[in-house]
């Protein structure tokens, strides 16, 4: 069956490539091959579509933030509260939580919740959804808005409890999370977000969730990036790696060094600076942060090819004195 | 059915030459058509267009007549296709979720899109240095197989057996006895 399908595979590929050249008589063999099996006119669809993305290519572009569609109103409503019937609702906090009220005009009746630095806390609402925050994270949640919470900086791990009529909601970076059930991870960072989708699926808002900017639906195993300005790229990540912080496992597939310090710090509560010149280099890899901040810096300084320079408040990473 | 005169004498044509091979092909045509839209009446509509294009046509000479017909249908009904399965692809995933039509048309698939291109490029890079480069020459450079061959030194159906090797690979099969053995035909 496999066998039969990449034996299938193959022929629309030879079949590709020798129709670029081809002349008449071959474009008629090839009808008669189209038209011998429903699974060959698939094969050759699934060639030849995916070859035409190619020809999108610019030659040698690098792959590709694309701009996402922002609402265009600029005076945009805070956001839409939800019916006060929810007003009762309350937080349980898990563990020791600083609990300040923000300063939010539109807001009913807000509170904020965050973390230390390298210490993580857990936050149930009353209908069950479940927020652990990453060391260093605040949240803004609303008594009377109990499905909109606002992750003001740092990396959550969502469960979201699925209510069909008010789905819930995230702003982070500027930007919009709705999820409709799901497990997902999400950063904010003073650029923008990341989001990670473990379970069940959310749908991505380039701005505010009420208005008319680009809204991306994501499956487990996607994870989207976007800036403030609405680029945006996508991968693909382990599902089950997603909010792995949570086991001390930190993930990284081509992020920024200077993020990758940043979050770093967030689960081991150590201040990891980067040198300027590095901080857009790049890094894949999985570091742990549950041997502590020393371990960590250290293997991070080793994977990403900088040296680990203690300072008075924690580490610097920079390129290694003269080179 | 191969039984119609392949590369004639004079296969080279303006287009009023091009017409003639058009009425000539028309039932082929119409059955390629047909065999990739899965539709009769589709298949009808993309070749009112390709007579169409032909009208607009300026009169230089085609090698080749046959071929390049055959090749103007064909994208057409690529195109068609591209933009019915992205079409159909984001209304399945929005009902995924919703039931309901609502997904930004276009972001998606573009997402999509940029991530398929990340692939590429990790798989072509993952390539023989020789087989990235003719890949990356034809595909993105658009350069003949032939030129690619007097580029690098090597005969047309080596690079033919390269691009072999990499499509393959971009489409999840292996690449194993495409590269070194020039031999064995493929199909």
């Amino acid at each position: 069956m496999n066998m039969a399908t990449d034996t299938v595979l193959r022929e629309a590929i030879d079949w590709h490539l020798a129709l670029a050249e081809g002349d008449s008589e071959r474009w008629h063999d090839f009808v008669d091959w189209l038209e011998a099996d429903e699974a060959h006119a698939a094969a050759y669809d699934r060639v030849v579509l995916d070859d035409a993305l190619l020809g999108e290519r610019k030659a040698e572009r690098p792959p590709t933030p694309i701009t996402l569609q922002r609402p265009i109103a600029p005076d945009r409503p805070r956001r839409r509260r939800a019916p006060l019937w929810g007003a009762a609702i309350a937080a349980t906090i898990v563990g020791g939580v600083t609990v300040s009220t923000l300063i939010r005009p539109a807001a009913g009746d807000p509170y904020s919740i965050e973390a230390p630095a390298g210490q993580s806390r857990t936050v149930v609402l009353d209908d069950g959804t479940r927020i652990q925050l990453n060391g260093g994270a605040r949240l803004s949640l609303d008594h009377t808005a109990p499905r909109v919470a606002m992750l003001d900086r740092g990396e959550a791990l969502f469960s979201v409890h699925y209510n069909a009529a008010t789905p819930f909601r995230v702003e982070a970076g500027g930007q919009t999370i709705e999820d409709v059930g799901t497990v997902f991870d999400l950063v904010a960072h003073d650029r923008g977000l990341r989001v990670a989708v473990a379970e069940g699926s959310v749908a991505f808002h380039a701005g505010d969730a009420n208005a008319s900017g680009d809204r991306i639906v994501l499956k487990p195993g996607m994870a989207l990036r976007s800036d403030r300005a609405g680029e945006a790229v996508l991968s693909r990540v382990d599902p089950a790696a997603v909010g792995g912080w949570h086991r001390g496992h930190l993930d990284f597939d081509n992020a920024r060094l200077a993020d990758v310090a940043e979050e770093l710090g967030w689960s081991t509560g150590a201040t990891i600076r980067v040198e300027p010149a590095l901080a857009e280099r790049r890094f894949s890899g999985v570091l742990r942060s549950d041997r502590g901040a020393d371990d960590a810096v250290r293997s991070l300084a080793a994977l990403s090819g900088t040296r680990p320079v203690r300072t008075a408040s924690g580490w610097t990473l920079d390129g290694g004195g003269a080179g | 059915m191969g039984d119609h005169d392949g590369e004639g004498p004079s296969e080279r044509a303006t287009d009023g030459g091009l017409k003639a091979y058009f009425l000539q092909e028309r039932p082929m045509l119409l059955r390629l058509l047909t065999a990739r839209l899965h539709s009769a009446e589709e298949a009808e509509d993309v070749l009112q267009e390709v007579w169409l294009r032909l009208s607009d046509m300026t009169s230089a000479p085609i090698a080749q007549p046959g071929g390049y017909l055959f090749r103007i249908a064909n994208n057409i009904a690529t195109d068609r296709r591209r933009s019915a399965l992205s079409r159909r692809q984001r209304e399945q995933d929005w009902m995924d979720v919703h039931g309901d039509a609502g997904a930004t048309p276009g972001a998606e698939t573009r997402l999509l899109a940029a991530e398929r291109l990340r692939q590429v490029d990790t798989t072509i890079a993952s390539l023989p240095d020789r087989t990235a480069r003719i890949f990356r020459l034809y595909r993105y450079e658009a350069m003949p197989r032939r030129s690619i061959a007097e580029l690098i030194g090597i005969s047309v159906s080596a690079v033919e057996k390269h691009l072999q090797a990499a499509y393959r690979l971009l489409h999840g099969l292996s690449m194993q006895d495409d590269i070194g053995t020039a031999k064995g035909q493929g199909r």
